[in-house]
């Protein structure tokens, strides 16, 4: 007892004086949960997660209902009926080992599924924060301008995407491969060497690296350009580290290359044309699955002129996704005007500024890309670049003129800088007073800044740890009345989500279900034709859900297939043909004892004609003798039958060529039914029945490959931990 | 000793430090990529990308609010001025999209943003039934009777097909109306004749509001010739203005006027009679004024109506 009474002062104690030795990270953590209090609400789980951060969250959410199970999701039922869960594995890229934190709040700690997920994305969205901080300390080697590299990140409408967007998934190991990469540059480690690897490897095993390709291509240019006689000697320095480090290089490189495997081996399956990208992929100029068409303003790309009013002007108006940066920025931009002209600062610009014009559909680079650079074919929605690409650029340019400005002043007149910066902020003012809708924060912000920069120039300012906190108080005080706006003007929705619960996934139908199913089947008898007036498109499908989507009328249709397992005594062979289609439109709604099986060019048995058999199919409810499910995952359906005469038994969920069906343990032939769903012919008497999705190497190299990016994840903590007393004596020479 | 630096030395150095800045390079960026890309076509795609975002599912409520099929509700008028207020601010030179504006605003209670955006939609497109008219009827109800009698005046001055022809040939705010309710022109024309002839009813009862009777006269006797519709109520007021000049005998012509015009126009019959009685120099009995005075709001809402 005593012991604990004494340890918490004890341990109080060591907190202040670590934070008193290191205030740089007493702020950091301080903003941060200055944040978390403005996001509080979203982060609870109050507003969930819409647009694009819906089907991630998703994504997410089914991937670790399975892994948590010990079972990796190669299938997803609940996607239009059934489709390969490849393309959401690609989209999150899952083999991120920071992921695990949902699996320890939601699966270990019981935190509902949502909380779970939007704290794991706080936090990854701290941690590119805090590459931001990091890149910014490489860039300059001065805490302060990194502090408010960092301040001026992580109080941007950034932080908004974690509710309606993936970027923060792109950026966080952007932000921190570039952090390893100029730290490398500073001084061969193997810490930083594989830091750079494994955000790499990150970012290569999602489907569209696209966007990350494009912003590292338009820097290398510009680092290039503007450092054009220090090629030689980089790439000497790198050689020099692969010439003493040969086998840890080919290892990181080798894992690099594996890490690319699930994106190459996704596209190589898309590529044989059985999976359909609906809305994406219309008038595409070639017929490969991920190409797009020609983007054109109207619909997508950065809006310039609107962004600028956004950021400026409409703070009382903010919903997710619109753009807000501090106000305190547009001064430190101002500062252009005052500060020399160097490389860096012209590297930012030109950066941000050519990856602004690469994002406008309606400028001619982007058409130019478009035909002459393969991958621009195969992504969309620009948009994203202002976050990932020109903002990040735009608050490192803001900083270096910060920096700049600090150490000019030192070196020059007063004079000149106190009656600049009174001027700047008089203009700021004026700005602000000209828009009638200026909320009150930003003119206390300007205050503050103005105080700050008198203050820094009078050199009153000298305890870092004051000006930090000084810095903290002015960059953060305007988002927190932004952020109430926010919270005002988001509205509440109850999204539905796929099933996200497990169990949901194949529920069989109870007797009552099967007598409303009936009741629809009578509704359907007197309709002839089952054709839609407007054929539905879908995101992402097989292409027999395409067909069949964009043919039927699903506000006829729907209700009558909500079975997952049907068995019939009758079945009849024939290819796909839009004129049978309303054909079997109506067997599927009246519910007859009739199924249309397709072979797709393949050898198949004769038709099946059961003279005795039952006018309707036998539906299996969740107490049926005959039928009963001994195992169900996404990729997996196991059953036990006892039939009294052969079968052929429909699981409603869409066929794909990858499915394996086997009989007491023989491998017997998938057959398409009614056209997009699968079917296996069913012995007479006792029989184990199991469909399986993908193959058993493939759970071996996905599980490898979890594996390996863990495996990676700690080398560099531990080369990291390794480097901390040769980096300290580094540092102080 | 020390020397001063010649002249041509400090404005060196003043040029040096001038375009070492580094926005000189931001902008010489800028200005390079001006011939490169089209920013107003740009422009003008990114703002109609975001209009589209923003366009209203329906305009069904629109339509009917406009034909009094409907009474105001907030929600529906938000997303309504959302988007034409967002048009108005890309295109502030479209008189349609400033119109609905003023439109939405009004009916939202804004009176004074609805009136500048009228008064802007009336700069850019003057032969517009509707702008003037519902600027005046603001003017009316806010009791500015000289505005609400000079813009009913501009309003009864447009022609009815220019104000149609307008809402056929607009590029996009009306169109899309007209896409989801195709009778909208035609049902718009029967409108504006039944609104025109109320124009001159209400500019009339601005003069009197305003204390201008020989205007209102004027105004009535010119409407009472010229408008067959309300022929009854015209000469009514052209009695009522008479009447308050102490033109009594000419009053009470005028009222009878009225009175044979429609037999069931009972006011008209007694302010006749209170007229005859003042012809006669007889001052016994109620005068006009008193009249007004006992019942205000009966005269207010059947003889000299407000608006809406």
């Amino acid at each position: 007892m005593r012991h604990s009474r004494t340890s918490v002062p004890v341990l109080v104690q060591r907190l202040k004086n670590y934070f008193l030795e290191n205030p740089t990270i007493f702020v950091m953590v301080a903003a941060f949960i200055i944040w978390g209090l403005l996001f509080k609400d979203f982060l609870l789980g109050q507003y969930r997660p819409i647009t694009d951060a819906a089907n991630y969250y998703e994504h997410v959410t089914y991937f670790w209902e399975h892994l948590s199970r010990g079972v990796y999701p190669f299938w997803d039922p609940t996607w239009e009926g059934g489709v390969p869960a490849e393309f959401f594995m690609r989209r999150i890229g899952e083999f991120n080992p920071f992921y695990g934190i949902i699996f320890i709040l939601h699966h270990m700690l019981g935190w509902p599924s949502l909380v779970s997920y939007y704290c794991f994305m706080g936090f990854y969205y701290f941690l590119g924060a805090i590459g931001m901080y990091l890149v910014a300390k490489e860039i300059f080697n001065d805490e302060m301008s990194a502090l408010v590299n960092f301040l001026l990140f992580l109080f941007s409408s950034m932080g908004t995407l974690v509710i309606c967007s993936f970027t923060v998934l792109i950026f966080t190991p952007m932000a921190w491969l570039m952090f390893f990469l100029l730290s490398f540059v500073r001084k061969q480690e193997r810490w930083s060497f594989l830091g750079a690897v494994f955000c790499l490897m990150i970012l290569f095993s999602t489907y569209i690296p696209f966007y990350f390709l494009t912003i590292l291509g338009v820097l290398f240019i510009c680092t290039v350009g503007f450092y054009f006689r220090k090629i030689k000697g980089t790439l000497d320095f790198f050689l020099s580290f692969f010439q003493r480090n040969r086998i840890f290089s080919i290892v990181c490189l080798f894992c690099l290359a594996l890490s690319i495997v699930p994106s190459l081996l996704f596209h190589q399956e898309v590529s044989q044309g059985d999976l359909v990208l609906g809305t994406r992929h219309y008038n595409a100029p070639t017929d490969y699955f991920l190409s797009v068409p020609v983007q054109r303003g109207q619909f997508g790309g950065i809006i310039p002129h609107l962004v600028l009013d956004e950021i400026l002007f409409d703070a009382r108006n903010i919903r997710p996704s619109h753009v807000y940066v501090p106000c305190f920025i547009f001064v430190l931009l101002f500062l252009g005007f005052a500060v020399k002209f160097n490389k860096k600062l012209a590297i930012f610009f030109t950066t941000g500024f050519l990856i602004f014009i690469i994002s406008i559909y309606d400028a001619p680079l982007y058409k130019f890309l478009y035909q002459h650079v393969f991958y621009f074919k195969y992504f969309r929605n620009y948009q994203f670049f202002f976050w990932i690409g020109v903002l990040p650029f735009l608050i490192l340019l803001a900083t270096g003129h910060f920096y700049a400005f600090m150490k000019e002043r030192e070196s020059r007149k007063k004079a000149f800088y106190l009656i600049f910066i009174v001027v700047v902020h008089a203009a700021a003012f004026w700005i602000l007073w000209q828009r009638h809708n200026t909320i009150t924060t930003s003119y206390i912000a300007l205050s503050l800044s103005l105080v700050f920069f008198l203050l820094s120039l009078n050199s009153k300012l000298k305890s870092f740890f004051l000006a930090a906190i000084f810095l903290l108080i002015l960059i953060a005080v305007e988002p927190a009345e932004v952020y109430h706006y926010l919270k005002i003007n988001t509205p509440i929705t109850n999204s539905y989500y796929r099933n996200v619960a497990y169990r949901d996934q194949l529920r069989l139908p109870t007797q009552e279900d099967v007598k409303i199913f009936k009741a629809y089947a009578k509704e359907r008898e007197s309709v002839k034709s089952f054709q839609a007036q407007t054929p539905m498109v879908v995101y992402y499908s097989t292409r027999w859900t395409a067909d069949f989507n964009s043919y039927f009328d699903w506000t006829l249709i729907n209700d009558c297939m909500a079975a997952p397992l049907v068995v019939y005594d009758n079945a009849v062979w024939g290819e796909d043909q839009k004129n049978n289609f309303d054909q079997i439109g109506q067997t599927i709604c009246s519910g007859k004892n009739l199924v249309y099986l397709s072979a797709d060019g393949k050898d198949h048995p004769r038709d099946i004609v059961s003279k005795n058999s039952k006018p309707l199919a036998e539906v299996v409810t969740e107490d049926a003798k005959e039928l009963k499910v001994l195992f169900f995952s996404g990729n997996t359906l196991k059953l036990r039958s006892n039939f009294d005469s052969e079968k052929v038994l429909v699981y409603y969920d869409n066929y794909y060529p990858r499915w394996k069906a086997y009989v007491d343990g023989k491998n017997v032939p998938v057959w398409r039914a009614n056209l997009k769903y699968k079917a296996v012919f069913v012995p007479k008497g006792e029989a184990i029945i199991e469909f399986r999705f993908a193959e058993p190497m493939e759970y071996v190299f996905k599980f490898f490959m979890i594996g390996l990016f863990g495996a990676v994840f700690i080398a560099i903590l531990w080369l990291w931990f390794r480097s901390v007393p040769r980096r300290i004596a580094y540092d102080k020479k | 000793m020390i020397k001063n630096k010649p002249n041509s030395i400090k404005i060196k150095n003043i040029a040096v430090f001038v375009f070492s800045r580094a926005v000189v390079y931001y902008l010489a960026l800028f200005f390079l990529s001006i011939p490169l890309i089209n920013y107003p076509q740009i422009k003008l795609q990114s703002q109609l990308r975001d209009l589209n975002t923003i366009l209203p599912k329906s305009f069904g409520y629109l339509i009917k609010l406009s034909q009094m099929e409907e009474t105001p509700r907030e929600n529906p008028l938000m997303e309504y001025f959302f988007f034409y207020g967002r048009t108005a601010f890309y295109f502030p030179k479209e008189a349609d999209a400033l119109g609905m504006t003023g439109f939405c605003l009004y009916y939202l209670g804004d009176w004074k943003g609805a009136e500048e955006n009228y008064k802007k939609a009336m700069q850019y497109e003057p032969g517009f039934f509707w702008y003037p008219y519902d600027l005046a009827v603001l003017y009316f109800k806010n009791n500015q009777f000289d505005q609400a009698a000079a813009y009913f005046e501009k309003a009864a001055s447009v022609p009815i097909e220019k104000t149609i022809n307008f809402i056929k040939a607009s590029p996009a705010i009306y169109r899309m109306i007209i896409q989801e309710d195709p009778e909208f022109a035609n049902k718009s024309s029967s409108r504006i004749k039944q609104a025109a002839s109320q124009a001159y009813q209400y500019m009339v009862l601005s003069y009197f509001y305003r204390k201008d009777y020989e205007k209102m006269f004027q105004k009535a006797l010119w409407a009472s010739q010229n408008n067959s519709v309300n022929y009854d109520i015209f000469n009514f007021y052209a009695g009522v203005a008479l009447y308050q000049m102490k033109r009594y005998k000419e009053a009470q012509n005028y009222f009878e006027k009225a009175a044979t015009a429609s037999p069931q126009f009972k006011d008209a019959v007694v302010f006749g009679q209170i007229s005859q009685k003042m012809v006669s120099g007889d001052v016994s009995g109620p005068s006009l004024n008193s009249l007004f005075l006992a019942e205000p709001s009966y005269y207010q809402n059947k003889i000299f109506p407000q608006i809406f």
